[in-house]
């Protein structure tokens, strides 16, 4: 429940209203100046809705794209849809984000094992690792197919069995 | 510095001379409050005006607003240039530790109105005071000093940082200096005596242990030193430092040195018990979720995503797997998804170009 509405409190913040390029003139005194950001685009609140602001002031020059290679702007669609590993990507990263608290990575350690075989392969969209560590003799083992994101970790794994 | 660092004007502006809209009534005092201390404090004061900036208030928390002042509306931004410039990473920060370094946090105030505004510009910069001075005759002021929203103030900013940074560092050579180092040691995988706590490449003293060093996001600066003498002393001289250049300290939010301080640039890290360990802040870790959860509400409705917030979460998240590199191939939905809208796209928005 609390995460809906920091939700909702961010989502406020996102939301950025916009049109498409309004015809280019040529502008020539401060009076013309003032008619392309016409005090209608201020918000009651908090300040400027840009919307029907002219998208050449909106995106300077270097801060434009085209998609299509013509000479036109174009800005990006309102709505985008999925792709289609969206899905499997999504389900992963909340596997990974599922702490209630940020969990602590060790990037460097004084404890240093020594590696006496290791194995990796990548194929496809898959990639699978294993290694057998000394002293700890843990083993590791990651496999990804599909962005379907699976982790067996066994501490203490008997060489012998 | 004195004089404003340059600027590069790429054409000359056309005036931009719009009445400012007095805020709503109910940030009005939050945003007089904001003025006055500008004005106070002579960031902005009277001269020549030949165009004006809009400003707008931006909520901060609940209590608080943020005045921006708008350099894009009246054309400024597209009349300024700034070259592009690097900031530091986690990966930047963890370069200078290694289990048992001391770190400390100096934090430079107002970070964009300590550099002076270059004097050709600042006639562009003018702000409307009229409506929210409720003064009956024209109230126009312009900026002296760099402003939020205006182009090229990070880069100026930043800049202005890193020269701190070299002039405090000092003389590596000097024995008394804290910043000193003898020799730059690499530590690379495939060496017979590589060893997997220290960095692949940093800078050592005489006596073999890690120098005294810094790095600043902006204004967020993190001295670090192998002892906690060192650190201490590290971060006090970036401080003298700032002030001699007439840089605020603002030593209010400074903090002790530790091996396990506060957030740096929304990143920990921590060097205590044998290990240098990374995570994020808590409140970042809880907007992550949350915006995961934003997109999967999306992908269920089966209406697609705007592309501004998922633009924006993409961001978000490519910023937290820096501490969490395993999170980087389940991005690729994100990039594909983004980027899908350009030509010659396989269905899983990667360039097909060359694809056969």
């Amino acid at each position: 429940m609390v995460l809906t509405v920091h939700l909702n409190a961010e989502l406020s913040e996102l939301r950025v209203e916009r049109s498409g390029p309004k015809r280019r003139k040529v502008i020539g005194s401060t009076e013309e100046a003032d008619e392309y950001a016409p005090s209608s685009q201020l918000d009651p609140k908090f300040g400027i809705d840009v919307e029907d602001v002219d998208a050449d002031r909106l995106f300077p020059s270097s801060e434009k794209f085209s998609g299509t290679g013509s000479s036109s702007v174009q800005l990006p669609p309102r709505r985008m849809t999925l792709t289609y590993r969206m899905k499997d990507d999504l389900e992963a990263l909340f596997q990974m984000t599922r702490d209630a608290s940020p969990p602590k990575r060790r990037v460097r350690s004084l404890r240093v094992v020594r590696a006496t075989y290791g194995f990796g392969d990548a194929s496809g969209d898959g990639f699978g690792g294993a290694i057998d560590l000394l002293p700890t003799r843990r083993l590791e083992f990651a496999h990804f197919q599909r962005a379907l994101f699976k982790l067996s970790r066994a501490s203490e794994f008997d060489r012998e069995s | 510095m004195v004089k404003g660092m340059r600027m590069w004007i790429s054409e000359s502006l056309v005036p931009w001379t719009r009445q400012q809209r007095s805020p709503d009534n109910g940030i009005f005092p939050l945003v007089l409050d904001k003025i006055n201390v500008i004005r106070d404090r002579r960031y902005v004061a009277c001269g020549e005006i030949e165009s004006l900036m809009n400003y707008f208030a931006v909520s901060k928390g609940d209590t608080d607003v943020c005045v921006v002042y708008d350099g894009t509306l009246s054309g400024l931004n597209g009349s300024l240039w700034a070259p592009y410039f690097p900031l530091p990473t986690l990966q930047s920060h963890l370069r200078i530790v290694e289990p048992g370094t001391y770190m400390a946090d100096n934090d430079v105030g107002e970070c964009f109105h300590d550099w002076i505004l270059d004097a050709r510009v600042r006639k562009w910069c003018g702000i409307d005071l009229t409506s929210i001075l409720r003064s009956e005759t024209r109230v126009w002021e312009r900026w002296e000093r760099c402003a939020m929203g205006l182009r090229p103030s990070p880069y100026v900013s930043f800049r202005g940082v890193l020269w701190l940074k070299e002039e405090s560092h000092g003389d590596p050579s000097d024995p008394e200096n804290v910043f000193r180092w003898e020799r730059v040691e690499l530590n690379l995988p495939g060496h017979e005596d590589c060893a997997p706590h220290k960095s692949w490449v940093s800078k050592r003293r005489s006596d073999g242990s890690l120098a005294a060093d810094s790095i600043s996001f902006v204004d967020d600066i993190r001295p670090t030193g192998p002892t906690e003498a060192d650190a201490r002393q590290a971060s006090q001289v970036m401080a003298k430092q700032a002030a001699w250049c007439g840089i605020q300290d603002a030593t209010r939010k400074q903090r002790d040195v530790s091996q396990t301080p506060d957030a740096w640039a929304g990143y920990v890290v921590h060097t205590a018990d044998g290990d240098v360990s990374t995570m994020v802040e808590q409140t970042k870790w809880v907007k992550a979720k949350a915006k995961l959860q934003w997109v999967s509400n999306q992908l269920e409705s089966g209406s697609g995503v705007e592309y501004k917030p998922l633009e924006s979460i993409r961001g978000f998240l490519v910023y937290v797997a820096q501490a969490y590199p395993p999170m980087i191939p389940y991005l690729r939905g994100f990039h594909g998804t983004l980027d899908s809208r350009r030509p010659n796209r396989t269905k899983d928005g990667f360039d097909g170009t060359f694809e056969r």
